[in-house]
């Protein structure tokens, strides 16, 4: 049984990345609404970190939808998912959650660039002010929408996989929760990443702020990853099989142990530590411990897709 | 005598396709009818039956036809000790069927075709294989006739 | 801000409500017994199954299924026993048409379906982008992509086949030794309701709740008494 084909295996690596991708996009967005309403306010448009975000989570959403979209064995037949709904299935609900935070996402990053936007056009499209004026007075709703619709996204990649009946291992009720975690520490890490590589202070109160949210994000990640296999354990049967295949000494268990738990989580982890006890953070301390992290992530997320498919039930 | 030259021709082409036809098996066209078991005392009286084209019957086998059937003994007078195989089950399968195990042996059979084990002594090997044609129809067989095959006895 | 905080509660506050009003309403309809008029379903006497394979060929031949995939196999598991008394199980594989199918729930666009006139869980084809999470929700794992439609495709009891006709399914009709029986379960006379009141019957992973219509009475030993 090599790693890659097994039998009963229906979903590929093109799914993990598209997993990652809205996770990664949900994620920034959340994190660079948290860096505007609780340290830039006004100035947010002028951080690195903030700027990244909003460039890391248009591409990689629409390079998510992309991924999807080239994957079906009909992709012009797409627009089908968006005209025929159905309610009952999490893929159908995410596209619907996917296409209003697009919305919603292109609006917020319309307003932290506000500024800009109005400063060019004042005298050429002197209509977009009025807009944009508009746009201001419900902020708030936006944003809060956007908080909402960006944690529904990092969600939805984990019920899309807990949805599947016949492998014990993904109906499980901590992969949501886990996917959710693993998603806001990408963004974080996207972030922190593209912030840095834009001539962002790694040294600044958006790092600070990050890194603060970061340490307890791991733990709890941690936790949830205790728990999710734990459940497995604890509920015996072929779950318990499909843990002990996951988690045993092949490729994936390798990939779980050194890839997951060790680069993804636990030197990201000390690093943080390590960062915030010498209260000094440079470049490569910053882009080295993003980098860990976002090579963790998606790591899980082919090791959760792959070892899910290796046990059924 | 001209009706007769055309019934000859016509006789002589279709032996000819015939056995061409067969060349898809081990046994082939020229030598089958130069086989040297077909030269046996036997032939002498089993002209019509007793063609033995079957790949039971080259001649690297070395086989005679008593191989098979059992020496002559008092036959053709009965009671004798010949041995013939047929579907008839009054013919004992099990009895039949020793004579293609001395040499056939169970697991290469399973090997090959799963049906062998479940039908082992039940029914003889006669019933489905064909031996003295140049080919066994079983040999060379579609799945769908392999079911249909099955149906013959199964079906209710 | 405390005017946009005040704007931002109660608009999610709002949406909050009409969701949850939403998914009540919703679950009343879908708690309500679908009842059909006919609630179609098979029997697979494993005893009397001979594994001969006249059933996948029909159903090939009649539902035009390429070669390369598959809407029913029958598997073979054994020998089992000393020679000369070996015998071998049978099972079906194929849709067991379940009343609460994972296929359905998962599928994005409704192109699965359960038809509520008869109880058939079946694929529209058009209306398939080919995501195959239908493929992955199946605990049965007996859906496949058709290399010709490009779509989902399983077994659909021949709706669109020989139901059609008036006949009984392409497997039924070819079955040599009877080991398929066809019928609704509505009706209290007919066949199969007869056989499962008669037979002790198993349907596969009941545990996952997923209510299976297709039966099987468990094989005592493979083959048949000559």
């Amino acid at each position: 049984m090599s790693p890659f084909h097994f039998e009963h295996l229906v979903w590929h690596w093109p799914i993990a990345f598209y997993l990652f991708f809205a996770g990664v996009s949900g994620g920034a967005m959340f994190f660079a609404v948290l860096l505007k309403n609780f340290i830039l306010r006004g100035d947010a448009y002028k951080s690195g970190f903030v700027q990244a975000a909003c460039i890391v989570a248009p591409i990689t959403v629409m390079a998510g939808l992309g991924i999807l979209v080239t994957d079906l064995t009909k992709p012009l037949h797409f627009w089908k998912i968006m005209v025929f709904y159905n309610l009952t299935s999490v893929m159908s609900v995410g596209v619907i959650i996917l296409c209003i935070y697009m919305v919603f996402m292109f609006l917020w990053i319309a307003l932290v660039f506000r500024p800009v936007i109005d400063e060019w056009c004042r005298t050429r499209f002197p209509w977009v002010l009025k807009l944009s004026a508009f746009l201001s007075s419900s902020e708030a709703t936006i944003t809060g929408l956007l908080v909402i619709l960006a944690l529904a996204l990092g969600a939805y990649t984990g019920f899309l996989l807990s949805a599947l009946p016949g492998y014990p291992m993904l109906k499980n009720p901590v992969l949501p929760i886990l996917f959710l975690l693993s998603a806001l520490s990408s963004g974080a890490a996207a972030s922190l990443l593209g912030g840095v590589l834009m001539k962002g202070n790694p040294d600044g109160r958006e790092v600070h702020l990050i890194h603060k949210i970061e340490i307890p994000l791991i733990l709890v990640e941690m936790v949830a990853i205790f728990t999710f296999f734990l459940g497995l354990v604890l509920t015996g049967g072929q779950a318990k099989v499909a843990a002990a295949n996951a988690l045993g000494f092949g490729f994936w268990g390798v990939v779980f142990w050194v890839g997951i738990l060790l680069v993804g989580l636990s030197v990201p982890l000390a690093m943080n530590l390590f960062m915030t006890a010498t209260a000094k953070r440079r470049f490569a301390y910053v882009a080295g411990t993003a980098t860990c992290s976002l090579i963790g992530v998606i790591l899980l997320r082919h090791f959760i897709l792959y070892a899910g498919q290796m046990t059924i039930a | 005598m001209f009706r007769n030259t055309w019934r000859t021709v016509l006789g002589v082409a279709t032996l000819v396709c015939l056995l061409g036809f067969g060349t898809a098996g081990t046994a082939n066209a020229e030598t089958s009818t130069a086989l040297k078991i077909n030269d046996g005392p036997c032939l002498k009286c089993h002209k019509r039956n007793g063609t033995m084209l079957g790949v039971h019957g080259q001649d690297k086998m070395h086989f005679t036809c008593s191989t098979c059937h059992g020496e002559q003994g008092v036959h053709p007078r009965k009671p004798n000790d010949i041995r013939v195989f047929n579907p008839d089950p009054e013919n004992a399968p099990q009895e039949q069927n020793k004579t293609c195990l001395r040499c056939h042996r169970p697991e290469k059979l399973a090997a090959g075709e799963w049906t062998h084990n479940v039908h082992a002594n039940k029914v003889s090997c006669a019933a489905c294989h064909q031996l003295h044609p140049a080919t066994d129809p079983m040999t060379q067989m579609t799945g769908t006739q392999h079911s249909q095959l099955c149906r013959q006895c199964h079906a209710k | 801000m405390d005017k946009s905080k005040r704007q931002f509660l109660q608009g999610s506050g709002a949406m909050i409500a009409g969701i949850s009003l939403y998914v009540l309403t919703n679950g009343e309809v879908a708690g309500e017994q679908q009842k059909s008029a006919v609630k179609y379903a098979m029997l697979h006497d494993e005893n009397k199954c001979i594994g001969c394979n006249a059933c996948a060929d029909n159903c090939r031949k009649v539902n035009q299924v390429p070669e390369g995939v598959a809407r029913l196999e029958i598997i073979r598991t054994g020998p089992f026993g000393e020679y000369p008394n070996q015998y071998y199980h049978f099972t079906r594989k194929s849709c067991e048409q379940c009343e609460d199918s994972p296929c359905v729930h998962v599928c994005p666009t409704g192109a699965a379906f359960k038809d509520e006139n008869t109880g058939i869980v079946s694929v529209n084809s058009w209306k398939c982008v080919g995501c195959q999470y239908c493929i992955a929700a199946c605990p049965y794992h007996i859906r496949f992509i058709n290399p010709v439609t490009k779509a989902a495709d399983k077994c659909d009891f021949c709706r669109e086949t020989q139901l059609k006709q008036g006949k009984q399914p392409a497997c039924v009709e070819a079955c040599p030794t009877k080991a398929l029986v066809f019928g609704d379960l509505n009706d209290p006379n007919s066949e199969i309701v007869k056989a499962l009141e008669e037979n002790p019957v198993y349907r596969n992973k009941r545990d996952l709740g997923t209510h299976p219509k297709l039966f099987r009475i468990q094989a005592k030993q493979g083959g048949i008494n000559v």
